[in-house]
């Protein structure tokens, strides 16, 4: 029989009751066809994470000249800004003054080319008492590490914003191939946590690839892909196996209704089902774009090539030029990296890093906890030089290839380049970069600062200051409605913006938190067009 | 909160004595009392008549809500490859396909506790099925093997298709379908299909389906009295017994003793336990438990720096790549793991203790010798020994101690002692400590690590934790990064320059456990540990995780299931400790809403 969208919907709403959710996908609820950004071309999201605590002065200008000085109140080394941003007591910068030489340690002079298109923030502030976690820079607070969490991890878990532009009509006006791709060659997990659409449903962690074969298998073998072949006209009619899924579907729902399930296990299989249901639809077929072409298939490096530094560096490209393959194809819009596995040549001698604060050897967190060891130090620099240079810097040139009219991939893009925390441990100040209009939406080119310099500084720690910034929620608000996402498709119960606003395990006599909560709702101050 | 037991088992001549109240949990001897015992389906649920329980409970409260699991990414796997036996080559075919799924993990101590369903699991699935099925069209083998000579003919036979859909329904389902099953199945033939592509097409269908791909339990009996509870059928039964043991679907014997009752006997349910539990399968999945349990800390490989150099330079087996030695590494540290737990949960039916306190080298790694200083053991006769007192257990293996690089981490080797052998809670650093709180403490060529560990955490702030870790880390002491043992500290600066040799102090102090016990070393701190009730306790804790796949919640039952366990664990053999959590009556049933 043949699967029926609307008796689905009515089915959950009948079977389920009030314990069972109601999926809101784009499948079920399709609204206009008014996609995010620009009309003409898709908008698209990649965000990047680097781990543990990081070094500022490494991240930001430290130039000198032209009118620019270093710091020297709350000095850090890095250089002071002086232009307001209107009607804000924060500070911005044409990020072209800082070419020669070159934006910052890291951001180097290879990126000069593109600082019109870019975005550097600081000042950006996790409100919580987050330490190590996962999903905090995309709007999970709660989504951290059980072995050194912090007070966060008491707070609910909601989905990231990649996820809620994944199932949002607004950003995905049709089912795509794949609603979001999530790479990490360390570890299968991302920095991603999911609700798969489904109102209410349980958040989890969403895990990742770890091997370029299966990112190829995911976005280019499979239902709904039809390999480009000008000599063959693409296949038409119904996939002999859709019938077969349909009686799957009737199966699950079948057994749903069992009485002998608990609530949760309706609750499991309602995802479920909510997956098969985008294979019913990616076995009714989805296009190809005109300018796609499939990269070959990779080979295969397990657990990202183990330690290697050669099958480091090689999957890591690979994934990353599948993943911009599979953007450029349009089979999706939404990529996560976690860049935990990287190389650092620091003393001449290569190695491998992954992270994890529950590992041997030297990671990204053991040397993150050694700062101001000079040979720590510069093995983390050179791990961030490298992530800039082959994850960062890679998806920048590799997009930002005409897609229509005038405007590149890039250009209808949004890359954020994020981070699990700031200086040391603490969650102030997370250093953040982007690439990408997000199809003009963003207004690029430019260093925005929000710390309040002329605020309290409670105390330092290594090279940093915990002065007030703004809260990091107005960036994951600044994020949604780059990807064209309105209020009413992120927030929840009355409340503005996106995120917790809890700042629970942090003390007012301690630590900032005094924020101005009035605004949390709002994007950041003169990002967005 | 004990139950007594009445019955007597024939189990490995354990101690099951007055475990379970007789036969009388499903039926009569004959095993044929209730549908699911005769090989009938039990239906959708609900319709069964009542049954006994298959012994007393353990506790008075009832047992948690047993929630729906799917396959772990091990038992797909191993599931696809027995239920392909017959069909040589289509598993290896499909196997890359099944690659794909997320890998199973998370934070939990045991991947299989990992029930995230993610699209990518749907898709995996389904290409698997779809490639199976397909393998049935474009190879007359492969269909004979699935579904009988007869399934290649144009034209639909009758009884060779409802034969096809009964027998591989079985296995697909582990289960024997109900009508609306068949039904369901059947009703996909149609006449623009061929006979061969029916087949294909009923295959596929199956290997997407829900009763393949997790673990229902919903065909049992409701206890009498007990709406709460429900008595699993022979058929959820053998599943239980093989994922557990096996991480796989149940064999021949495990489903004809599900079709002909046995399972619902005490005696054939036992019978059937000891048969798998002595298994080369059963020794493949506790290795994997105990790799799990024990290995706390991720190996990022050997650091290739001129401290470590100097620090190497008299190892013969370490002059390599540096890659190549740490992968090398790896492997060497778990397949020692794997062969000292075996040898002594199988080959010698040893204690629980033994583990802790064992003297003798497993390895067969050159390279793990050379740091052990003993010679490769080929697995057969007796393994070498160590020197007097230098090791005892698995805490003082490789696994355990190489950090990669030239220097120990006290406080790691501390928590990992308490945090995996003890189950004790440390709580994780609070967020206000001062600026250097996190850095290593300052090289210093006249002091040992030790030395320097305890000054860095004698802040007030940092005791009252440090204090419960330190001296657990320090006992370690006597093995350097590599896992070597040492009595003399080499102060290596990072220019490879060996500032100072220093005396090691691996004596400690263990507050917390017991009476505060003084131990001179890691030799006598495994003796004190493998004595101590924590130790047990988080064994029974852990494998309580791995059978149920869950961490254990307040529920008085699941307490009194732990405390059987450990009870086991501490008067007989590790094999009867593992045995026990398939004798208990909560292993053949569960809680309902």
């Amino acid at each position: 029989m043949k699967y029926d969208r609307v008796r689905r919907r009515m089915f959950l709403q009948g079977v389920g009751g009030a314990t069972l959710a109601i999926p809101t996908l784009s499948s079920l609820f399709r609204g206009d066809a008014h996609a995010g950004g620009s009309e003409a071309q898709p908008l698209r999201f990649i965000a990047i994470k680097s781990n543990s605590g990081q070094t500022i002065v490494d991240w930001y200008p430290t130039f000198e000249g032209n009118g620019y000085a270093l710091r020297q109140q709350k000095a850090d080394g890095t250089t002071g800004l002086t232009e307001d941003i209107p009607g804000t007591p924060y500070k911005q910068a044409p990020m072209t003054d800082f070419m020669d030489p070159g934006l910052s340690v890291i951001i180097d002079q290879a990126f000069n080319p593109y600082l019109h298109k870019m975005m550097l923030l600081r000042g950006m502030d996790f409100l919580p008492d987050t330490n190590h976690n996962h999903g905090a820079f995309l709007g999970n607070y709660a989504g951290a590490s059980t072995v050194t969490a912090g007070a966060s991890l008491a707070l609910p878990h909601v989905p990231t914003v990649d996820q809620v532009m994944a199932y949002s009509d607004r950003f995905y006006p049709s089912q795509p191939l794949v609603r979001s791709l999530h790479l990490n060659n360390s570890r299968a997990d991302s920095c991603a946590y999911t609700h798969a659409g489904i109102a209410g449903g349980e958040v989890t962690r969403m895990q990742a690839h770890v091997d370029p074969l299966t990112v190829w298998n995911q976005l280019f073998t499979g239902p709904g892909v039809t390999p480009p072949n000008p000599d063959e006209e693409p296949e038409q009619g119904e996939s002999p196996n859709k019938r077969l899924v349909d009686q799957v579907y009737e199966d699950y729902s079948r057994i749903q209704m069992n009485p002998r399930l608990s609530a949760d296990d309706r609750m499991l299989l309602d995802r479920h089902l909510t997956f098969l249901s985008e294979l019913q639809g990616r076995l009714e077929g989805t296009g190809v774009s005109a300018q796609c072409e499939f990269p070959p298939m990779p080979n295969s490096y397990p657990d990202g090539g183990s330690l290697s530094l050669s099958d480091i560096e090689e999957s890591w490209a690979l994934m990353i030029d599948i993943a911009v393959a599979g953007i450029i194809c349009d089979h999706t819009r939404i990529v996560t990296i976690d860049a935990e596995k990287v190389i650092s040549d620091a003393d001449g001698a290569p190695a491998g890093f992954t992270h994890s604060e529950n590992a041997s050897g030297q990671t990204w967190h053991a040397l993150a906890h050694e700062w101001g060891t000079p040979s720590a130090d510069a093995h983390l620099r050179k791990m961030n030089q490298w992530v800039a240079q082959n994850v960062f810097l890679r998806l920048i040139e590799r997009l930002d290839v005409v897609e229509g009219g005038e405007s590149t991939y890039l250009d209808n893009s949004l890359i954020v380049w994020g981070n699990e925390l700031g200086f040391n441990h603490l969650n102030y100040s997370i250093p953040t970069i982007t690439a990408g209009s997000a199809g003009g939406r963003v207004d690029t080119g430019r260093y925005l600062d929000f710390t309040e310099w002329d605020s309290q500084s409670y105390f330092s720690q290594h090279n940093g200051h915990v002065i007030r910034g703004i809260p990091y929620n107005q960036f994951f608000v600044t994020m949604l409605q780059a990807m064209g996402l309105q209020p009413e498709d992120y927030e929840t119960g009355g409340e503005p913006g996106y995120g917790s606003t809890s700042t629970v395990g942090k003390g007012a006599s301690t630590h900032a938190i005094d924020y101005d909560f009035a605004r949390i709702g709002d994007p950041l101050p003169s990002v967005l067009v | 909160m004990r139950r007594l037991r009445s019955g007597g088992s024939v189990l490995l001549g354990i101690a099951l004595s007055g475990c379970y109240v007789g036969a009388s949990g499903s039926g009569d001897a004959d095993g044929d009392s209730d549908s699911a015992s005769s090989g009938d389906p039990a239906g959708s649920g609900g319709t069964g008549d009542p049954a006994d329980l298959p012994g007393d409970l353990c506790g008075e409260s009832s047992p948690e809500v047993g929630s729906l699991k799917r396959l772990s990414v091990v038992q797909y796997e191993n599931t696809l490859r027995d239920l392909l036996v017959d069909v040589p080559g289509v598993f290896d075919a499909v196997a890359p396909l099944a690659a794909a799924l997320p890998v199973d993990g998370g934070e939990a101590t045991f991947s299989n506790m990992d029930n995230r369903l993610a699209a990518r699991h749907i898709d995996t699935w389904f290409a698997v099925a779809t490639s199976i099925g397909d393998s049935m069209l474009d190879d007359p083998a492969v269909m004979a093997g699935l579904a009988g000579d007869c399934a290649s003919a144009p034209e639909i036979d009758d009884q060779c298709l409802e034969s096809f859909v009964n027998d591989f329904g079985l296995r697909v389902h582990r289960h024997p379908l109900d009508d609306e099953e068949r039904e369901g199945y059947l009703g996909l033939v149609t006449a623009d299909r061929t006979g061969p592509e029916n087949y294909r097409d009923i295959a596929v269908t199956m290997l997407m389906g829900p009763r393949f791909v997790y673990h229902f339990e919903v065909d049992g009996s409701p206890a009498i009295d007990r709406a709460d509870l429900l008595v699993l059928d022979g058929y959820e039964i053998a599943s239980r017994l093989s994922y557990h043991f096996w991480q796989s679907m149940p064999d021949a014997e495990l489903f004809a003793a599900a079709a002909d009752g046995s399972l619902n006997t005490e005696e054939g349910y036992q019978a059937q336990v000891e048969r798998i539990l002595r298994s080369e399968r059963t020794r493949e999945t506790t290795e994997d438990f105990y790799r799990e349990w024990f290995i706390a800390r991720e190996f990022g490989g050997i650091a290739d720096t001129p401290a470590f150099r100097t620090f190497s330079e008299d190892l013969s087996t370490f002059a390599g790549d540096p890659e190549v030695v740490g992968d090398d590494l790896a492997a060497a540290m778990d397949a020692e793991l794997d062969a000292l737990t075996s040898y002594y949960t199988f080959d010698q039916e040893g204690r629980l203790s033994d583990l802790l306190t064992s003297n003798l080298s497993f390895t067969d790694s050159p390279l793990l010798a050379e740091l052990y200083g003993v010679e490769p053991w080929d697995g057969t006769g007796q393994p070498p020994q160590f020197a007097d007192g230098e090791r005892a257990g698995v805490h003082t293996r490789a696994a355990n101690l190489v950090t990669g690089d030239h220097t120990t981490n006290p406080i790691h080797r501390g928590i990992d002692i308490q945090d995996r052998l003890l189950c004790a809670h440390i709580p994780p650093p609070p967020a206000d400590l001062p600026a250097d709180a996190f850095d290593p403490p300052p090289l210093d060529p006249t002091k040992t690590t030790r030395e320097r560990i305890d000054d860095k955490t004698a802040d007030a702030q940092c005791v009252a934790c440090h204090q419960l870790i330190n001296p657990f880390g320090h006992t370690l002491e006597a093995y350097d990064g590599l896992g070597r043992h040492r009595t003399i500290e080499r102060v290596i600066d990072g220019n490879g320059d060996v500032l100072a040799e220093l005396p090691v102090d691996a004596s400690a102090t263990l507050l917390g456990l017991g009476d505060n016990p003084e131990v001179s070393g890691a030799v006598e701190l495994a003796s004190v540990v493998a004595s101590d009730p924590a130790y047990f306790h988080c064994f029974a804790k852990h494998y309580f995780e791995f059978t149920y796949r869950r961490e254990p919640t307040a529920n008085e039952s699941d307490a009194c299931v732990m405390e059987q366990i450990e009870t086991q664990a501490n008067d007989g053999t590790i094999l009867s400790a593992l045995a026990e959590i398939a004798l208990q009556t909560e292993f053949r049933i569960r809680g309902v809403e």
